[in-house]
């Protein structure tokens, strides 16, 4: 699904005398099956887009679209909207409240009105998407290790079937491994299903090694939007606004400006370790 | 000399209960720890989420008491109740979620609110609160509502509340997990000049390997267990034993690991960033 957000503004608080800008004329063009990082510190209005995103709150002023439609039109059905939008928040495993961990995941298809038969399929292939064992299916969710529970609570979104996934720090608490299952799973919808996914973050790291594209947000107005190599090549531009670079692209940087001549913008460890070695090389 | 933290042969068993209040399961969270830390040291704690690394932090702030084995903190015996409160002055606890920690609705009383507990005097309680947000960098914010600031800075108030208390030793559980880089870099930054400069025991319980590198010495925990133990250079010299406790090397080391596996000789234990691009160039102007 392709969304474009057009001249977006939005401020929490409007006629209060306590506004808050949070907003500022966003302009995007996501396309059907693009995988996008989000990024920016803590109030910088990235979660607000979120939640313009799912319909959850209504922009001040301009229009969105969702597949060219206008979701602010009238006839547009909002219901529809939020269907096919997944909306990750962040610690979602907060929101498990079943007994197992199969009737957590199908609450959401059961609530679109699909049968049980069909309500179960979806939620057994989202399980195993999410790399959720058929032995744990019976058991509590509450029962299960972080890194699970956080699998499981995607796994609910995933069995809806949306067309966009929107995830607002999926990894924020795991152990690294964890954090490699999580962000291994979107890889994989993003392949495999061409899933949309927009992936919000302020870990650059989490970022650098899996979306095409970036934007980076500060003080409610997108700053950089680019492919990770391109963006974090304005490394003091991204500290200034409490964000920074990976610490590949740092030592690539670095090299870079002591004469280096290293070929590319690699922003990984993995790229980065190919980059130096064909340079010491001398290739 | 005495240890300020010695747990040996620590063990911390939850059991689960039914409605009626029987026991119907029991998991060992701590299955036998030894550490030892010493006064004014920076240890760090590494360890995969269900490791056991909170429950070990519980122990040292007496919130939990071995099930068997001993933990003395400053000399003090965890499990004897009388010691509570004196463990709680001695071993200051800073949690993940800065907004479960704070309570007043202006920074200063929020510091503040220890020492009062506590009764110390107004006059000194002041001096206290002035100098603990002086330390750790937020005295001009100490007017305003903590509502107002940000992850890091609230996480760095709700430590300058544990500094008023005048700890010995101040036990971070997990504090930069919501941050964002730049609070993550100023509450380290924080942590490490309180160890430095006023000799503040540290521990820090996390699972960013970059905060780890500047640790006099690092435990890796996994299934309650200390499976690993040394300086951050020997710990990250270990990159398979780490992927098998579900952790992972700092990508600055992840680089030079990677050359090395191509055949370029550079040390494995490299930590930082400098470090590694003064290799790189003298590797590149000696010639391979």
């Amino acid at each position: 699904m392709s969304i474009k957000l057009q001249n977006v503004n939005f401020i929490y608080g409007a006629g209060t005398g306590k506004e808050k800008h949070a907003l500022k004329n966003i302009n995007i063009e996501i396309k059907d099956g693009e995988f996008t990082g989000i990024a920016g510190h803590t109030g910088s209005g990235k979660s607000t887009l979120v939640q313009l995103l799912n319909g959850l709150e209504r922009a001040t002023s301009g229009e969105i679209f969702y597949n060219g439609q206008n979701i602010y039109d009238k006839s547009y059905n909002m219901r529809k909207l939020r269907s096919k939008t997944g909306l990750v928040f962040q610690y979602p495993e907060h929101q498990l409240f079943e007994t197992t961990v199969i009737n957590d995941v199908q609450f959401g298809p059961k609530n679109l009105g699909l049968s049980q038969l069909e309500a179960e399929l979806r939620s057994f292939n989202a399980l195993k998407m999410a790399g959720i064992d058929d032995s744990l299916l019976d058991v509590s969710p509450f029962a299960l290790s972080g890194g699970q529970k956080r699998r499981v609570a995607i796994a609910g979104v995933l069995a809806m079937q949306p067309e966009v996934l929107v995830l607002d720090e999926p990894a924020a608490g795991l152990d690294p491994a964890g954090r490699d299952e999580i962000l291994g799973l979107l890889e994989k919808l993003h392949k495999e299903n061409n899933t949309t996914i927009i992936l919000v973050s302020h870990s650059m790291e989490d970022l650098a090694g899996y979306v095409d594209r970036m934007i980076v947000m500060n003080k409610g107005e997108i700053v950089l939007d680019g492919k990770p190599g391109q963006v974090f090549q304005f490394e003091k531009e991204l500290e200034n606004i409490g964000l920074g670079v990976p610490q590949p692209a740092k030592v690539i940087h670095q090299l870079k400006e002591a004469g280096a001549d290293i070929k590319g913008e690699p922003v990984t460890a993995g790229e980065s370790i190919d980059a130096i070695y064909n340079w010491l090389k001398g290739a | 000399m005495k240890s300020f933290i010695d747990a040996k042969g620590l063990v911390h068993e939850y059991s689960r209960r039914d409605e009626e209040g029987n026991v119907t399961g029991i998991k060992r969270a701590l299955d036998g720890i030894d550490i030892e830390v010493k006064a004014g040291d920076f240890i760090a704690v590494l360890g995969a989420n269900g490791s056991g690394k909170s429950t070990f932090a519980k122990h040292l702030n007496a919130l939990l008491v071995p099930t068997e084995g001993t933990l003395y903190v400053d000399g003090m015996d965890t499990s004897d109740h009388d010691n509570n409160l004196l463990i709680r002055q001695t071993a200051g606890m800073v949690f993940q979620n800065p907004d479960n920690q704070i309570i007043s609705n202006v920074v200063e009383e929020d510091v503040g609110f220890g020492p009062e507990n506590i009764g110390v005097p107004t006059e000194e309680i002041w001096r206290r609160v002035e100098e603990s947000l002086k330390s750790v960098g937020m005295y001009e914010y100490r007017k305003e509502s903590p509502n107002q600031l940000s992850g890091g800075q609230k996480q760095r108030v709700a430590i300058a509340g544990i500094l008023a208390m005048k700890p010995e030793c101040i036990v971070l559980d997990e504090p930069t997990a919501m941050l964002d880089p730049a609070g993550r870099k100023s509450v380290i930054k924080t942590v490490k000049e309180l160890n430095k400069k006023e000799g503040i025991t540290i521990i820090l319980i996390t699972h960013y390997m970059e905060e780890v590198t500047g640790a006099d010495f690092v435990y890796v925990m996994s299934e309650g267990q200390v499976k690993m133990k040394g300086t951050p250079r020997q710990i990250f010299a270990r990159s398979e034993e780490l992927a098998r406790y579900r952790l992972a090397i700092p990508e600055v080391t992840k680089i030079a690991v990677g050359l090395r596996k191509k055949g370029i000789n550079i040390p494995e234990d490299i930590l930082y960033i400098e470090e590694l691009t003064d290799i790189l160039l003298k590797i590149k102007a000696r010639g391979l």
